[in-house]
This record gives C-alpha cells, structure tokens and sequence, in this order.
C-alpha cells in the first residue's frame, strides 16, 4: 500500500466515494466526493498530537469495538496516506487538537466535502466482501454468551497489533483460554441464510488453529466441520500438519451452545459424525468462523457502476468461465472478493488480471466491440418530429440510448451490447440491430414455417442460455420432436411481438418464447424487459381464445437440456391433442388478426425484400425435392 | 433423467410421498441429531441423519427396520436448525408411511381400547396430536354403534388420549390410569407427607437424571 501510494503514477483517493458514473469504455466521467477530513492533508505529518489531547473516546471498528479510539483518528496504524480525520459525530469542538497542532496549523474545521469530476478510461471495483452477523443463528449464543466470538475478533485479539497486544483472553473475565472451539460454516452452507461456500474458511479455521497452538502450546482446540476443503497447493498438507499438532478436527455441525452462568464456559453439542454419537465438550472459549457476505452497500456501488449482481449479492462477472473478471459493462473489471469469495491467491490473481485488462484499454486509441449494435433510423423515430416517447431508452440495460426532445434517440455504440431490447421495444419500428435485423429475422421465420407450419413447433431461443439449453439436449441425446424449428437471437428482449404474431399468422402449430432465467441473463435486465412482453402477449392470446399452451413462455438455462427436451416434446403434445383439423381452424380464424397486429413490421425497409428472397429461397427447395422425388 | 422405464428407487419413493420431497438434498451435517431429544434421552441408536442417508442411499430394509423411522415425535427441534432446510420429521413419517405400507409394524407401545366402554363421542380424536385416533361405525348385537379405533401405525404412545378420554375407555400399557394410580397409593402408605412429582418422560425425567438427583427432598417419588 505505502509503494503504490509512493508511485508516481498511482493517485490514490482515500476517505472518497464514487456518486456518479458516465460515458463508456476509455471515456468514463466519474463524480467523487472526497470527504472533509477536517485536516489539512498538505500539512498534517500524521504525527498524532491531535488524538493524544482529544478527550473523546468512541468505540473503534477497526478493532471490532473491542477498543476505543479517539474522535480525532486514523482508521489503523498502517492508514495510507497517514492522515488524521476528525469524527464530526463524536467531536465536542472542545478544540484542544488545534492547540496540540501548534504551528503545523492542520487542522481545520471550516473544510467542507469537495465534489470533482475526473475523465476515468477504465474502473476496477474492488470493494471487498462484508461478514455474517451469526447473531442471526440463536442456536449459537452470539451476543448472548461473552465468550462465543466471531473469526473476525479472534483476528484482533491474537494480533499483536490489536487491543490486547497479542494476548488471547476470553471476554468475560480476562484470562487465558485454555480449551477453544472453531466453528465452521456460520451462516455458509446454510439455506436459511447464505447457500455458497465461503470458500476460505477450512484453511483459515486451520491457519487460526495453527497458530493458536504455536503460541499456546498447551490450548486444546477442535475444529467443528461439515467438510474440509483443501482444494489449492500446498493447502491438505497444511492441513496434515495441523493434525500432527493435536488439534481435532470433528465431523458434526453443532446443533447448540449453551453456557454456564457462573464460570461463562460454554457446552458444545454435536454429533461426532465418524462415531455416530452425540457428544457434548466444554470449551472456554468459542470461535464462530463466519460466512462472507458481500459489502452491506453492495446494491448502491452497483447501481453506481450500473454492473449486474448474482444471485446472493456479488457483483456478476460476464462469463464465469471465460471473462471471470470483466463486468457486463466494458471497461469496468471486478478484483477481489467483491465478485463472490475468494482467498488471498485467487484475489491477487484477478487484481493482477484486472491491471491488464484495464491496461489493454488505456493504451488503445481504438476499441473493437461486438459488430451486433442497435442503429436508430433518424426519419422514422418521432422523438424527431417533436413527440414524447423514449421507449428504447426504459429498455436499454446499459443507458446506451439517450434521448432528448426533438432529435431522433440516438445509441452510443460503445456502450450497446447488442441484446436487442430496444429494436423490439421500439413501437414504430424506428431501430433496427445490425445482424439481427427484422428482415433477417423474418426470412428466417418464413423459410422455417414454408412447409405443413401447423405441424411444426417453433422455438425463439437466446443466444446465452436456451440456445444453450438446446444445444445441449442435442450433444446430450435427448429425444425431443424433430418437429421443432428453432432461430437464435441474442437475448430474450429480441423476441419483437412482431415474430410472434408474424409465426402465427404463418400457421404455426406452436410458439416457444424461451430465455435466460431472470438472475442468469447476460444482459442486465434484458430478461426482464423480455419476460413483460412475453406476458402481454400471453394475455393477447388468452383474449383471442387461443388453445392454451400453443404459445409457451420458459426460461431455460444453458445446463437445463433435459427441460428443454420436456418442454418441446409437451408442446409437441399439446398440438397432437388439439388435432389437426381443430387446428387448421384456429389458424385460419386468427390470421387476419395477427396479420393485422403485425402490418407495422411490414412497413421495415428490407423487411419485403427478405421475404422476397426467403420466399424464393423455399420455392427452390420444394422444386428441388420435387425433381428429387421426395 | 426419465424414470418410466424403471420401477422407482426407494429415495424417489421417498421423495414422492408428502413430506419426503427433499431427502436428497442433505450433506450429513449432523445438526439434526445434535438436537435430537430421543437420541440424547431415549434410544442412542436414534439417528435422523443416518436414517437420511440409508435413504439417499436406497438402503430400504435398513431404513424400516431402523428405531429411528418409529421414534420421532415431530417436534422439530431439529428443523429449526437444519442447514439445508429439510423437514427432517417429514422425510421420516414418508419413510414410516412406506414401511407401513410394506406390512412393517410400529415397536412402540401403543394404546388400545375398550370397546365395552367407548361411547364414540370423539374426544380422543380431537385431542390426538398425531391423528391416530378415529370413529368406526359397526353392528353390536343388531344395532349400529359408534367406536374409537386407534391407528397403531400412527400412535406415538404419548397417552393424551388417555387423560383425555372421559369414560376411560383408552389405555397405554404401562401409563394407564388404573397403574398410575396404584403407583400413587404404594408410595402413600410409607405414612410420611409425600410430594407427587409427575413428570415427563422426555424432558423432565432426563433431567431429574442428569443434575437434579441430589437437590430432591428424600420423600420424592
């Protein structure tokens, strides 16, 4: 910290939040407010004069309130920059650290939060995780039992620099504890609060037990787990040593702790798995290794950066495997276990993957994105001829579209990944998505229903996930209808209203509207904006008195290929009980409506074009089979 | 994966009874045994995580025959804490449902009645946790008559219906009223003021074992 804060070209911004956040990638403005510390930062030396008068003592939560600290502090020794603050909430103006400073004159109480803009070219989040509060698991005793504490305490207490100096006492009446417990997944592994494994606890349980033992040879420690997890280098030898130092390790999650009033030792009931039985030890002292959590403000930093959260809180990378440290926004990477658990190696590893993704983008003067973008035709969008609309803007995932009265809506192509929403959001038609064009589209459609369409189940698959799904069913060997016609779009927001009605009215047998689910879309809220439509259009039909099930909405992941199979067979099944000729009907009863709720499609440039050309396309393979005899 | 071509496992089984549907989601933590009241105070060999794996691991004769299946009272203890929120005493009544279906019996003892007593008018029914008790209708002497008829495979022995029943029709061998009460009488004609504790099996008896012993007055029963 002191190197990077010493480097020339490192300026680093502490006691400063970030509010706002604009432009795109290589051109990021950023507002910060940095906060009035009430100390000159040119004058003061960190000398500490000012906390050594201040007569106020408030709890210190660097040290978890074990301690106190003054109201003129730093947050811990090693404070980068070392610069004093003075806590306006506890200070009682009483002044005597101006007089402390003497001639230095740092202190000043007139210093007010400054807001500044910087022009930013790429953002790294590391923000870190947060701990789980296990007072929320009574059958623990936290808060209740002095001496049942959590990793994080044991942490300062066994610090040489944290209250106690080094010396592990027990809360209750000071004195050394001679038996300890750890306990394992607090609030991990656990439905009722947090489903994941909190990845670094095993091994920290044993670095605590370690070295514990090497300080107090004599202290008597066990390990409660469900499992142990040793899964990096070097780490099940460790776990072999710690072993070999006496320490136990019992397989059982503790159903209870209870306590003895007077000496304050606590009972620990569990079941020694490996023996089958319940057995019950009395230990002075308890340490609950807690889950990790993501940062309580976790929801504001990320509607701040506008990036996506998984499920649980974590910010959510782009792809899990293969852009594990990009967020969905380019030019924003996550390092460190803000993006979900993660140990001291594998957060190094991401920052140092971060520094070079970001490094890419600083010495680019160009930048390649995704050839998929939304284009706006300036003629057809009425923001232009002076109406009130922005639509395209409510459905952009990635603030990518601006609008502004009397000018057309106009996308920042840098920003627009390429999910489509706003093509099909857009009522009038006005935008279109290079490569996803509604011409593209539709010659796809009619090419796929030219031949006994009312036979045919017809899939709208996204690129991420249900593409994904199908994909899989196939490689897997899941049987489903081969009467399926399935075409790829990139997200579920593409799936205009328009297809849909357009594939009706070419008589298909059934529609599949299939996605992403909600916390897996690849598109912020893409999903989302798909999902609202698809249930409108489920209420168009259901008032058309359409057979129910003929339009499907299910949001199938990339993993769930044999839900995909089940669904187009279900469907395959409903149009089999319908019956040809009932069917026939239908089709020929709704044709004129769809034709007449999709009539604006027709109106896309190119859009008859393709059609043409798909139409010419299906004639020739029919001669063709024809010739061929089939 | 499709399972109509095969008869099912005895964890699907388990897990399409009521109450059974999700025993395959438990790692074997042991929370639920830590809490268990019967394992610490009744029987050792009553074990909800390891009745939990012989299902996971279809071990079907093991699990019938297992105390465990017979012994749960459903308080669910153990349910409050289970990492994994399974309703442990669900998975285990869907296993005693299918045992009983395989013609096991319960090892508990259960209450009977005595038909030339009951009147029929349902107390018991409405007083039973455990839904054991229910009213018959059958021809005695050319009339048709009311009666109770209690459920073995349901009765966990806990003889409220005993208590409850105003005629005294119901019994619990060991418990039943006439016992009691000769137990009171014997410990009355020692002739010194006597304090009658009545206790209960689970909690208060445990601890009257474990720590209470020696704070007892000398004319405790």
């Amino acid at each position: 910290m002191v190197d990077a804060a010493r480097h020339p070209k490192i300026d680093v911004r502490t006691y400063t939040q970030v509010e706002r956040v604009e432009g795109f990638v290589g051109n990021f403005k950023v507002q910060l407010r940095e906060k009035a510390r009430y100390v000159d930062a040119d004058r003061c030396n960190g000398c500490g004069d000012c906390a050594k008068v201040c007569p106020i003592e408030v709890p210190n939560p660097f040290e978890l309130n074990l301690a106190p600290r003054k109201a003129a502090y730093i947050s811990m020794s090693q404070s980068v920059p070392l610069l004093y603050t003075i806590d306006q909430d506890a200070c009682i103006h009483c002044y005597k650290c101006v007089e402390a400073c003497g001639p230095l004159d740092a202190i000043d109480f007139s210093q007010e939060d400054k807001v500044v803009w910087e022009d930013i070219g790429a953002i790294v989040a590391a923000t870190g995780f947060g701990h789980f509060d296990p007072g929320q698991i009574p059958e623990f005793g936290y808060g209740v039992y002095p001496n049942v504490i959590t990793a994080m305490e044991m942490e300062r207490l066994n610090n040489s620099a944290g209250p106690t100096i080094g010396n592990l006492i027990r809360p209750s009446d000071r004195t050394n504890p001679k038996r300890v417990a750890i306990i394992n997944c607090v609030g991990s592994r656990d439905k009722r609060f947090n489903e994941w494994c909190s990845n670094f606890c095993c091994m920290y349980a044993i670095k605590n037990a370690v070295l514990l033992k090497q300080m107090y040879p004599e202290i008597k420690l066990s390990v409660y787990y469900i499992d142990i997890r040793t899964p990096s280098k070097g780490y099940e030898e460790f776990y072999d040593r710690a072993r070999k130092m006496g320490i136990k390790f019992i397989q059982g999650r503790p159903g209870s702790i209870t306590e003895d009033p007077e000496t304050h030792n606590l009972f620990v009931q569990s079941e020694d798995m490996t023996v089958g039985k319940v057995i019950e030890k009395e230990y002075d002292m308890v340490m609950l290794n807690q889950a990790a959590v993501p940062q309580p403000d976790v929801d504001d930093v990320s509607s701040v950066l506008n990036v996506q959260q998984s499920p649980g809180g974590w910010f959510m990378e782009y792809h899990p495997k293969l852009r594990p440290v990009d967020s969905p926004t380019d030019g924003i990477f996550f390092a460190g276990a803000c993006q979900g658990p993660k140990d001291i190696p594998s957060s190094v590893a991401s920052g140092s993957a971060t520094a070079s993704r970001a490094g890419r983008i600083l010495h680019s003067d160009e930048w390649e994105i995704e050839p998929i973008i939304a284009e706006v035709w300036e003629d057809r969008c009425v923001m232009a001829d002076g109406k009130k609309c922005g639509i395209c803007a409510r459905a952009c995932p990635y603030d990518a579209i601006t609008i502004e009265d009397g000018k057309a809506a106009h996308v920042t192509i840098a920003k627009c990944h390429g999910c489509g929403g706003c093509v099909a959001e857009c009522p009038h038609n006005a935008i279109t998505q290079l490569h996803y064009t509604d011409a593209q589209i539709l010659a796809q459609i009619r090419a796929l229903l030219a031949d006994k369409p009312e036979e045919k189940v017809f899939a709208f698959r996204c690129h991420w996930c249900s593409y994904g799904g199908a994909d899989l069913a196939g490689t897997s060997h899941f049987e489903y209808s081969a009467n399926e016609r399935g075409i790829r779009v990139m997200c579920s927001a593409r799936m205009d209203n328009d297809f849909i009605y357009e594939a009706f009215r070419l008589g298909a047998g059934a529609v599949l509207y299939s996605g992403c689910h909600p916390q897996d879309c690849h598109y912020i809220t893409g999903q989302i904006v798909g999902a609202k439509r698809a249930e409108r259009l489920q209420k168009i039909f259901d008032k058309m008195e359409m057979s129910p099930g003929r339009f499907r909405i299910e949001w199938i992941s990339a993993a769930e290929g044999q839900k995909y199979a089940n669904v187009i067979n279900d469907m395959q099944k409903t149009i089999d009980e319908i019956g040809k000729e009932k069917l026939l009907a239908e089709i020929d009863r709704l044709k004129p409506e769809m034709e007449k709720r999709a009539r604006r499609m027709y109106e896309v440039p190119n859009v008859n074009n393709a059609s043409d050309y798909s139409d010419q396309m299906v004639q020739a393979i029919t001669v063709k089979e024809a010739e061929d005899g089939n | 994966m499709e399972t109509k071509d095969r008869p099912l496992t005895f964890l699907e089984q388990v897990e399409a009874t009521p109450g059974g549907e999700h025993a395959s989601v438990c790692y074997s933590c042991g929370t639920c045994v830590s809490r268990c009241l019967i394992q610490q105070k009744q029987e050792p060999d009553y074990n909800p995580r390891q009745l939990l794996r012989m299902v996971i691991m279809n071990m079907r004769e093991e699990a019938f025959s297992s105390p465990t299946t017979w012994m749960c009272s459903e308080c669910d203890l153990c349910y409050s804490t289970c990492p994994q929120e399974i309703h442990i005493s669900g998975v285990i009544g869907a296993v005693k449902q299918l045992a009983v279906e395989a013609g096991y019996e319960t090892p508990l003892e259960v209450v009977t009645v005595d038909e030339s007593l009951c009147s029929g008018c349902g107390i018991c029914v409405m007083t039973c946790p455990y839904e054991a008790p229910h009213l018959i209708e059958k021809m005695v002497d050319g009339e048709m008559d009311r009666f109770s008829e209690v459920d073995a495979e349901k009765c966990m022995g806990c003889g409220m219906c005993v208590a409850a029943c105003p005629i005294g029709a119901i019994a619990r061998p060991g418990v039943s009223n006439a016992e009691v009460a000769g137990q009171i009488s014997i410990k009355k004609k020692r002739g010194v003021p006597s304090l009658v504790v009545f206790i209960c099996d689970w909690c208060l008896r445990a601890a009257e074992d474990e720590t209470l012993l020696e704070s007892y007055p000398d004319n405790r029963i």
